[in-house]
């Protein structure tokens, strides 16, 4: 038998076109791709596996920042330079939030969700705020403002129409205020803040930039990069196509995590995610309690799962899947 | 298909990424493959679900991939010149569903999460700021470089290690690492005549 080429080699060659391909190849590296695929089945699978995996990584935002920058004896220098512009930043904050609406600290509610957990909250006003995982926020609510802090993380807003009431972002120094629209704002360890919008369009503004100065309009289906204050230039922000802020905000759906909820109260929450419906037919089953981390737009593979751990049986109807013993 | 169709490729992110540790401790405790049979056989049943026309009218995503694995490891037994038929009938009487029933499944998407932050641990620091700036922070390669400071061809070696060390990561079955040593061990070993289970090597044949 001729020497066959080893899996771990074709691996790597595949890991080195998965990052070309990420870049986007050009007609050239189109065509010596294609060569290389066709000389073994296994070079296909290995480069179809290695893209798959590379996508599924977008899942390392859950992380956290510990993992992600690790480095930090390299990095602190920087982190420390950073945290001294932002403490005048803060300043500047705190003054402007002293004179705009004195009662913020007062009724400050801190929310936050755990390494892995995504939070979908309900505020009082029927907007809804969906925390990626390993997030804090603050959420202050008077008569004439409704006002969110995100302290770190990332943050998705679907924010309920309301004049009189003009909802807003602080994030760091910076501002986002959004009237009836949907929009997420993230702020990562030692990375520019992000915002997102996907309906509707924001106004963004830093606290300590003068009144006259013309707030930053993100519209829908754009993005911004906003970097510190200290490299302020208004940035432009970046269109996209309604798949990549489909990605882009991908997390929200991407898992679900219990720690001993009934399965009664597990499915209803998949009825804010998925267009089938898990209806349980046995009110004994309902009592059963689940623990684990499932995607949360699949409630179908969540329910054959289930079904197969407590003994029950699923039967998929139209909208509906029952489950029962 | 073309093994880069980005749907595709979500499709597999969604149903096969996760299930490949439990279909790789599969191969090597039910079939009975070698560690080098098992990453074969992986790329073989990548390539088959990468290929295939669509994969919209595929109900149960795990059964399938389970079925694909299975025809996968009987052919490599038919082509192979001794045909073990204790290995065969092992494989034809394991139930697919009585895996499903295993404690560990519920706790797969935590494990998932967990080999994502091994391959990042083990990343060399540049790589690792390279892979959060292009996954977390969803900047292109191009901003990479300039935010960097490094040339555009170099990102692009930092992003293929990053690739390299997830492939890694997700290539280790069990929940213990197989290390360098191992495998390079199992390369040196000549057929057994007389296999225990977990180290029935076809290779060779």
């Amino acid at each position: 038998m001729s020497m066959k080429e080893t899996a771990e080699a074709i691996d790597q060659e595949a890991a080195n076109w998965a990052a070309l391909s990420d870049r986007g190849l050009s007609d050239e590296e189109r065509v010596r791709l294609d060569q290389w695929l066709a000389g073994d089945m296994r070079r296909i699978g290995a480069l179809a596996r290695a893209q798959a995996i590379w996508f599924h990584a977008e899942r390392a935002g859950a992380l956290g920042s510990e993992v992600l920058e690790a480095d930090r004896a390299r990095r602190l220098p920087v982190l420390s330079r950073r945290a001294a512009l932002i403490g005048s930043a803060a300043l500047a904050a705190s003054l402007a939030a002293v004179v705009l609406i004195p009662r913020l600290t007062r009724d400050a509610t801190p929310m936050t969700s755990a390494l892995g957990e995504i939070r979908r909250i309900s505020l009082e006003d029927g907007s809804v705020m969906t925390l990626d995982a390993d997030t804090r926020v603050t959420v202050a609510y008077t008569a004439q403002a409704r006002r969110v802090t995100l302290l770190s993380g990332q943050a998705y807003f679907e924010v309920a129409h309301d004049k009189a009431r003009p909802f807003y972002v602080n994030a760091r120094d910076l501002v986002v205020r959004a009237v009836g629209t949907a929009f997420s704002v993230r702020v990562f360890d030692g990375l520019p803040v992000l915002v997102l919008v996907s309906e509707g369009k924001v106004s963004v503004s830093r606290l300590s930039q003068p009144r006259a100065a013309a707030p930053l309009l993100v519209e829908s289906n754009y993005s911004v990069n906003l970097l510190d204050a200290d490299k302020w230039t208004p940035p432009t922000p970046v269109r996209h196509d309604e798949d990549e802020i489909g990605r882009a905000l991908s997390w929200r759906e991407g898992m679900l995590s219990f720690e001993g909820e009934t399965l009664g109260e597990v499915v209803s929450r998949f009825d804010r995610y998925g267009r089938n419906r898990i209806v349980i037919d046995d009110p004994k089953l309902a009592e059963e309690r689940i623990t684990g981390l499932f995607a949360a737009n699949d409630p179908k593979g969540f329910a054959t799962a289930i079904a197969v751990s407590l003994g029950a049986q699923v039967r998929a109807g139209q909208d509906e899947i029952h489950l029962s013993r | 298909m073309h093994p880069l169709d980005p749907q595709r490729s979500r499709w597999l992110t969604a149903h096969v990424v996760p299930l490949e540790p439990e279909l790789r401790r599969w191969l090597k405790h039910y079939a009975g493959l070698s560690s080098w049979d098992i990453d074969d056989l992986i790329q073989e049943t990548y390539a088959v679900l990468a290929t295939r026309e669509s994969v919209d009218d595929i109900r149960n995503p795990r059964t399938y991939i389970y079925q694909i694995a299975k025809s996968l490891v009987l052919q490599g037994l038919r082509r192979s010149k001794v045909v073990r038929i204790e290995a065969v009938s092992d494989i034809e009487k394991f139930d697919v569903q009585s895996e499903t029933l295993s404690p560990e499944r519920h706790a797969m998407g935590r494990d998932e999460l967990k080999r994502v932050a091994d391959a990042i641990r083990a990343m060399p620091p540049q790589t690792r700021r390279a892979f959060t700036l292009r996954r977390v922070e969803g900047l292109s390669q191009r901003e990479i470089a300039a935010a960097m400071g490094l040339a555009e061809s170099t990102v692009e070696k930092h992003i293929a290690r990053a690739i390299q060390q997830l492939m890694k990561q997700f290539g280790r079955g069990g929940k213990s690492a197989r290390t360098a040593s191992m495998s390079e061990h199992a390369a040196d070993l000549q057929e057994d005549p007389a296999p225990n289970v977990d180290e029935r090597d076809r290779r060779g044949h």
